[in-house]
């Protein structure tokens, strides 16, 4: 069995910027419209926001090196279940992640003043 | 001539060792095969009582160590120590063994600039080997010390296509031997095959099998089938031709020229050709004048040119540079682990390098693939990357009951860092063509 | 044509802060460029702005030189 194991830290206040320059073209490049939804019910949608991107590149670096292939960050969605971030993937990425071997993935966020900060393990078969 | 008493032998890499490339890249190159023999196996066997160590690029140490560690004749890996205390005969591992050109006196004999091997008593080596750092400083030195002398006749082998042009009579110069030593059985336990030719230049050895309606045509050299093997019906084996162990030969055409590993899958039409071992070419489809790996798969109906339209002399890639061969005929030279699926078609004198996945795209295949690369819609590409590589060559090496160890797996890994620059820029070029 | 090129350049030099005339060819987004993937989605979120279309980020991700993502650029434009 292998493991992958990815980390990610994000600033906040660039993050911040980046949504206030180019709003909604920013965010649809890295999010789903479930997670926009989601985020957007907060008082401040942004440190939400900015964990799911965050949370999706600890596990694109989790995953290492797939030759040409990377995953994209649409086709990654965080779902929050029982207050726990759960990876879910559209089929085409559910379907090369078969093909890596991948069998299981979990993720991790977390958020103190200016930064969050994602954590991502992959296991993968033999 | 009275043979030498030889008891230590080592045999070493030169620094063109790497012309030898793909097929050198995960072997040195005295592990290559020429006849029916690999070539370090051709100098042990003619000193049955010597032990032998070994001198290739450090890289591959490590696998070869493993490799050989039951072997109870091989003793040391790039060891100059190992050279004290007998006299030893050190043996190029690019010359194509002749036991005749060996004479009982100390010197280092010579080709052009390459050194064919150096017979040194043991004072001799002694007083070296406080002078020296490593083999080749060794060499030089004895040189100066014992002398010179040109052995112009030694065969050197400088390019992959050189082993392929000696194949058929390396096999010719091995049979009568074989004939000896190996356990045969007689032509009569076997039903309706077919020889044209001498009887007494086709051996079948014990435990190989023949279908009927076979047909040996030992009319143009010699055929050894060894021991294990499996000729299905229908196929033609014309010499001079060897059948490795456990290989099983599906209705196929073999034609003169050709030697076959142990454990190979070949049908279709094959000439002039070493297939390594442990390869599959289960359908049609032609290969001539080539040089296949180990552990390839050859997907149906994948094609060698080995003739030029023009009837001009063909040129190959080795390590980038495009060299003339200076001959008519010559074929693909093929890394270990590499895939073709159906239909792929290879152009004269291609190379291709190890686990490359070739998908064909219609037309042939660029003259050059460098190793790891995926060939897919005619573009070069990185695939899925190396572990999803290495997880497939798991996979195949496991059907056949081997396990891919760990040091073999680092040997590749180093090679995927090594080949990256060359794999990143090719797949660059590629990416701007249009097809 | 290098009207394009121009402008990919301007786009590339504001997002990572340097002199459009320091951009070379064969300079990476990841290393000589130090970008972050935020930096990554700017961009690509400041040239659809720039020249008024839809980049999918799967495409744009394949491109890992400032030379690669000016002739992407251009064949997206249809420009020769």
């Amino acid at each position: 069995m292998d493991l992958g194991i990815g980390i990610d830290i994000l600033d906040l206040e660039k993050f911040r910027k980046a949504v206030q320059k180019h709003g909604r073209r920013f965010l649809k490049h890295i999010l789903t419209q479930n997670e926009i939804d989601y985020c957007m019910k907060f008082k401040d949608p942004i440190p939400h926001l900015a964990a799911r991107f965050s949370g999706k590149e600890a596990f694109i670096k989790a995953l290492g090196d797939a030759g040409d292939w990377s995953p994209s960050w649409r086709g990654i969605e965080i779902i929050s279940t029982n207050g726990r971030p759960i990876l879910k993937f559209d089929v085409k990425t559910r379907d090369m992640l078969e093909r890596l071997g991948v069998k299981g993935v979990d993720v991790s966020l977390s958020h103190s003043g200016r930064y969050v900060v994602a954590v991502a393990v992959i296991r993968k078969v033999d | 001539m009275a043979s030498l008493r030889i008891m230590r032998i080592t045999i070493f890499e030169d620094g063109f060792a790497e012309n030898l490339n793909p097929l050198a890249l995960t072997r040195p190159v005295f592990a290559l095969r020429c006849g029916t023999r690999l070539l370090y196996e051709k100098v042990l066997d003619r000193y049955p009582d010597a032990y032998a160590s070994f001198f290739m690029r450090g890289w591959l140490a490590e696998v070869y160590l493993e490799k050989f560690s039951g072997h109870g004749r091989i003793k040391a890996i790039n060891d100059l120590n190992w050279l004290r205390g007998d006299d030893h005969l050190i043996v190029n591992g690019r010359w194509l063994f002749e036991e005749s050109l060996v004479e009982s006196e100390e010197v280092v004999a010579v080709k052009n600039e390459t050194i064919v091997y150096a017979y040194l008593k043991e004072d001799t080596l002694n007083e070296g080997l406080r002078k020296v750092k490593n083999l080749m400083e060794l060499l030089d030195w004895a040189k100066m010390e014992v002398g010179v002398k040109r052995l112009d006749e030694a065969k050197i082998i400088n390019y992959p296509w050189d082993l392929v042009a000696w194949n058929g009579e390396e096999i010719r110069r091995e049979f009568p031997r074989l004939k000896n030593s190996l356990p045969r059985k007689d032509l009569s336990e076997f039903q309706s095959i077919g020889v044209v030719g001498e009887k007494d230049n086709l051996l079948i050895a014990k435990g190989a099998n023949i279908y009927p309606n076979v047909v040996f045509d030992t009319s143009g050299g010699p055929i050894l089938v060894d021991e294990g093997a499996k000729i299905l019906s229908f196929s033609i084996i014309s010499g001079p031709s060897y059948i490795g162990k456990n290989s099983w030969i599906l209705g196929g055409k073999i034609r003169g020229g050709t030697s076959i590993g142990p454990l190979c899958r070949v049908g279709g039409e094959v000439e002039e050709t070493i297939i390594h071992g442990h390869t599959n070419k289960y359908h049609a489809g032609f290969i001539g004048h080539s040089y296949i790996g180990e552990w390839v798969n050859l997907g149906g109906l994948t094609t060698t040119s080995d003739l030029k339209n023009d009837y001009s002399d063909v040129e190959v890639y080795i390590n980038g540079k495009l060299i003339n061969t200076g001959r008519l005929k010559v074929g693909s030279f093929i890394g270990d682990h590499t895939k073709t699926g159906i239909g792929t078609m290879f152009t004269t004198g291609s190379t291709v390098g190890v686990m490359c996945n070739l998908i064909s795209s219609g037309a042939p295949l660029p003259k050059y693939v460098p190793s790891f690369v995926w060939f897919y819609r005619g573009k070069m590409g990185r695939g899925l990357g190396l572990d999803s590589m290495l997880r497939t060559a798991r996979k195949v090496m496991s059907r056949r009951g081997v396990e891919m160890s760990e040091a073999e797996e680092r040997l590749y890994r180093y090679l995927y860092e090594r080949t990256r620059q060359e794999r990143e820029r090719l797949i660059k070029i590629y990416r701007k063509r249009r097809w | 044509m290098s009207d394009v090129e121009e402008r990919v350049k301007r786009v590339i030099a504001e997002q990572f802060g340097v002199d459009p005339d320091e951009l070379r060819e064969d300079m990476t987004f990841a290393e000589d460029l130090m970008a972050e993937s935020i930096d990554i989605v700017e961009l690509i979120a400041a040239l659809e702005e720039e020249f008024g279309i839809e980049i999918p980020e799967e495409e744009a991700r394949r491109n890992r030189t400032v030379g690669q993502a000016i002739e992407y650029m251009k064949k997206k434009l249809g420009v020769s």
